[in-house]
This record gives structure tokens, C-alpha cells and sequence, in this order.
């Protein structure tokens, strides 16, 4: 089933690169007579819309780019014109060196500040591109994973999002978090360090789940070791281990580190909800989060109600439904607005 | 050097062949912005594209001499670059890839940039020989054939490499 299922999706593909024969052409017809064979076909021609180019950053100037090939290739420079050029390949750039070439012993004075000039254009350049940063954003609904320079990955789960520079610095890489992201971090000699509301959290090489709502920080450790303190007071810290779970409130510090199920937390990776003794409230705002809707308890005693539960992500209705049943109690939707009630 | 605008490829290709520099130079800005953008699009960086590029255009010109005019100078710039851009992999110890660095006018706002940043992420994790050839593909417009010439395979492999990039896509996206 699946080698024909990948033979039709190359038509599929084909037909919209326009290389598609005319025999192949019916062939695709017929299969697309299936409705839900339909359905893929739209799904890949969405994909493929999808999939256009990124726009690129600065390309660098073609032209310039020739002169510094040419200087390569050119099989019989002119002697008194290599004189010159040796010393402007130092600098490397390719505009400046065609007008020096031409001015031949211009005053020492108007060389040297040429020269100034442009090393501090490049430095400039330079310190731009290493403070520029880089920002990713989640919303309601909506959930990501990147790549970072380090071969780290970042997975980021609804409303959240990571903000740090586009080039880590020698010694050590830094990402600012807020809302929810699971790490798998490259061992690398630099630290990688996690900054949140109200906490910091510091690892080698592991792999780890943060969350950020509300000033709480909630870190959980699926391997390796993760030292978190607080904003605030970096000197009380502590070492979580694999299985292990600590969150720092405010600015207190971290809690005693408390051994959990990963597997089950970490459930929303795999597109679960999993809560552990969550009060309502929390759980009510996770779920905001996911359907982009919104959820109010009517009495307010309900928002302590605790919680503790895997749910597979399949409908918001499916899932208030079982809360409301495990709870004894009820819910009614208007338009994508829920409300809990006794 | 105006003349040499008007050449085609096999054209320039033939003149090229006997070490004519002003064709070399035609063919050069021609190419360049296409073979920039494909190998950036395979590092997903601008570190070493710019110096790739410059290797890449510096060895058709030493072997300029076995250089075929009846045969597609476009297939055989992408083929440098791709063969540059496996061997600097080999080279590596591990493979890092690096993060899209698109750019985002900061006019934008809304659900555009966050799907595209996911959709670029996607591709940027595509396995190796299935991104090269989505890249040819739906980024430089090559066609399969071209692509086969490029990656030194046939056109079914390029078929089933499509097929398999289209589906992986659909599941880092699902």
C-alpha cells in the first residue's frame, strides 16, 4: 500500500512541477475520481504553495564579488598593476582598489584615512551582525521546532516563544524562553543557559522540559543534569537529575527537587495534554492555549479543582467532557467560549 | 563585453573553453545569484556560501579546457556546488546545520511568519539527498531531468526522492 501511495504522490508532484506526460496525466485523473484521494492531492498542492522560497538576506554585490575571482584566474597581470593590487588584497575590497590603482602615489595622508575608514565600516558591519538576535513565536494553536546553531533543538509548544542571538558567543549560549519549550542540547564545551521570568537555568548537555506562565518556572529533566536558581539569587541552586522536577515561584527559590513520570509530563510532544494534581485553572488555560477558545469557570471554587490526567488531543469537547465527568460537573460552549458550571 | 550578453550558454561555453575571460565573466553574473542561493538554501547560512561560490566558479575556469558546449553548463555550475557541498560536509566532524536566517521585514506581524518559519525549519530538516532535490526543484526550478544530471542519479530516484521529501514535509507539518 504505501510503495502505491508513494507512486501516486510523485504524479501528484509532477503535475504541479508541470513535467507530468500525458499518459501519467490520466493515470492521476482516475485516482483523483477517489474523493479522499482528493483530499491528499489538495494536501500536497497546499504543501507546495507553502513551500515557497525564503526571501534571503543580502546577497553579496556580483560585481565586487568578479573582481576578487578575477584576481584569481587572470593568467598575465601587468607588473606595475600587481604591485598595487598585493596590498589591496590584504584588504579585500574590490571597489577601493580599482580607483587607488589609478591614482598612483596619492598623498600618504588620504591613504591612511581611507584605510581607517574602511576598517571601521567593517567593524561596525561586524558587531551589527553579532548583536543582531533572533525570535520565534508561537500562538494559540501553534507549535514549532527549530534547529539552532549549535545542532541544539528547540521545541516550542502553544504561545510561547525563544529569543537569542542569531551567533552564540565563545563561551557560552544563551536563549530567553517565554511559556513552554522542550530542549535537546548539544554537548558542547559552552554552557547552555535558559532564561525565564523569574529563573535560570544552566545545562551541558541534555535534554530538558521548561515551562514559564504566570512568574512560576517549572524545569523537568528527561536525561542529563540541569542546574536551576532564580533570577534573583543565583547563589541557592540546585542540580535536578534525570526524572526529576523543580519550579521556582516568583522569587522564591527552587523547590526540593521531586521525581516524576517524564513520559506522561511530557506528553504534549507527542500532542497529549498530561496534568499532574493541575488545579483546573491551569488546565483550563493550557487547553486556551491549544484551541485557541477561551474557558471560565462560573464558580469560582471550581479553578482549584486538581487535576490529574493524559488526555490525546484529539477534540476540546472530548476532552471537557471527560474533565466535567471526572470532576461532577458540567459545561456549555457559545461560539468557541466555554463555560465550567456546577 | 556587451556582445557576450547575447550569448547563450553553449555559446559562452564554447568561448569560454579557449580562456576568454570577458565570457567567463558573462557567464558568471548570469549564474551567480542561482548558485548563491542554492547552496545557501542547502547550509541554510550565509557563513560559507560566499567562499563556496567563489570555489565553485574558480574550478569550471581551471577546467575550462574539458569544458562541452553541446552539454548544459547550468547543470554542470549546480553539480560543482553540489559536489563542494558534499565534500565540505565530509569534512566536518559533526554535522551542524545552521538556523534559517530569513529575513522578516519588521512590517510583518500575524500567522504569515510563524508558518513560514515552521515550513523553512521543515524543509532546512529534510534528509540530506531528499532536501538537494526538493531544493532544485521547487526553489531553483530545475527540472528532473536537470536534477538527475545534477546529483549523478536517474529520474526515477528523483521521482521517489520528491515523493519521499513531500511526505516528510507533510509530517514535520502535521
Amino acid at each position: 500500500m504505501k510503495k502505491e501511495g508513494s507512486k501516486y504522490i510523485n504524479l501528484c508532484v509532477k503535475s504541479l512541477t508541470g513535467e507530468i506526460s500525458p499518459v501519467e496525466e490520466k493515470m492521476l485523473k482516475n485516482w483523483l475520481a477517489v474523493s479522499s484521494n482528493m483530499k491528499i492531492y489538495d494536501m500536497i498542492k497546499n504543501l507546495w504553495n507553502l513551500t515557497e522560497p525564503p526571501a534571503l538576506p543580502n546577497m553579496p554585490d556580483k560585481e565586487e564579488e568578479w573582481i576578487k575571482i578575477e584576481h584569481a584566474i587572470v593568467s598575465e597581470p601587468e607588473v606595475k598593476y600587481k604591485r598595487e593590487k598585493r596590498v589591496f588584497q590584504l584588504l579585500d575590497k574590490g571597489i577601493f582598489s580599482n580607483i587607488f590603482a589609478n591614482r598612483y602615489r596619492t598623498a600618504g595622508l588620504a591613504f591612511a584615512t581611507a584605510i581607517v575608514m574602511i576598517f571601521s565600516i567593517f567593524l561596525i558591519r561586524n558587531i551589527a551582525i553579532n548583536l543582531s538576535f533572533e525570535k520565534f513565536v508561537t500562538k494559540n494553536g501553534q507549535r514549532s521546532k527549530i534547529l539552532l546553531s549549535d545542532g541544539s533543538t528547540v521545541q516550542l509548544n502553544y504561545s510561547s516563544s525563544i529569543r537569542f542571538k542569531k551567533h552564540f558567543n565563545k563561551d557560552i549560549r544563551k536563549i530567553e524562553l517565554r511559556g513552554e519549550a522542550f530542549f535537546t542540547v548539544k554537548h558542547d564545551s559552552r554552557p547552555f543557559i535558559v532564561e525565564t521570568e523569574n529563573a535560570l537555568t544552566e545545562v551541558l548537555g541534555t535534554e530538558f522540559n521548561i515551562w514559564n506562565r504566570n512568574n512560576e518556572t517549572r524545569v523537568i529533566v528527561k536525561s542529563g543534569l540541569v542546574k536551576l536558581a532564580s533570577e534573583n539569587s543565583t547563589i541557592s541552586n540546585i542540580i535536578l537529575k534525570r526524572g526529576q522536577m523543580s519550579s521556582i515561584t516568583g522569587d522564591s527559590g527552587p523547590q526540593k527537587p521531586k521525581n516524576v513520570n517524564t513520559n506522561r509530563l511530557l506528553g504534549w510532544l507527542e500532542g497529549k495534554f498530561a496534568f499532574d494534581h493541575s488545579p483546573l485553572r491551569e488546565i483550563a488555560e493550557e487547553l486556551e492555549r491549544a484551541y485557541d477558545v477561551s474557558i471560565k469557570m462560573k464558580n469560582p471554587e471550581l479553578e482549584t479543582l486538581t487535576v490529574t490526567a493524559v488526555f490525546d488531543s484529539t477534540s476540546i469537547d472530548v476532552i471537557l467532557s471527560s474533565l466535567c465527568l471526572t470532576l461532577g460537573v458540567q459545561y456549555k460552549e457559545r461560539g468557541g467560549n466555554f463555560v465550567i458550571f456546577k | 563585453m556587451k556582445e557576450f550578453e547575447q550569448y547563450t550558454d553553449s555559446q559562452l561555453t564554447q568561448e569560454i573553453r579557449q580562456s576568454n575571460k570577458e565570457a567567463f565573466k558573462v557567464l558568471y553574473l548570469r549564474y551567480y545569484e542561482k548558485i548563491y542561493q542554492f547552496l545557501w538554501y542547502k547550509l541554510y547560512s550565509d557563513e560559507k556560501v560566499r567562499d563556496f561560490v567563489q570555489e565553485v566558479f574558480t574550478r569550471i575556469w581551471q577546467k575550462r579546457e574539458i569544458l562541452d558546449p553541446k552539454r548544459s553548463v547550468k547543470a554542470y555550475l549546480y553539480k560543482t556546488a553540489n559536489n563542494i557541498f558534499i565534500d565540505s560536509m565530509r569534512k566536518r566532524s559533526s554535522k551542524i546545520q545552521y538556523l534559517s536566517e530569513l529575513s522578516i521585514s519588521s512590517q510583518q506581524t500575524g500567522e504569515d511568519i510563524e508558518t513560514r518559519i515552521s515550513i523553512a525549519t521543515a524543509v532546512a530538516h529534510l534528509p540530506e539527498k531528499q532536501k538537494t532535490v526538493f531544493i532544485l526543484s521547487r526553489y531553483q526550478g530545475l527540472k528532473y531531468s536537470e536534477i538527475a544530471e545534477v546529483c549523478k542519479i536517474s529520474i526515477k530516484t528523483v521521482e521517489s526522492r520528491m515523493a519521499k521529501a513531500l511526505e516528510f514535509l507533510r509530517n514535520e507539518l502535521k
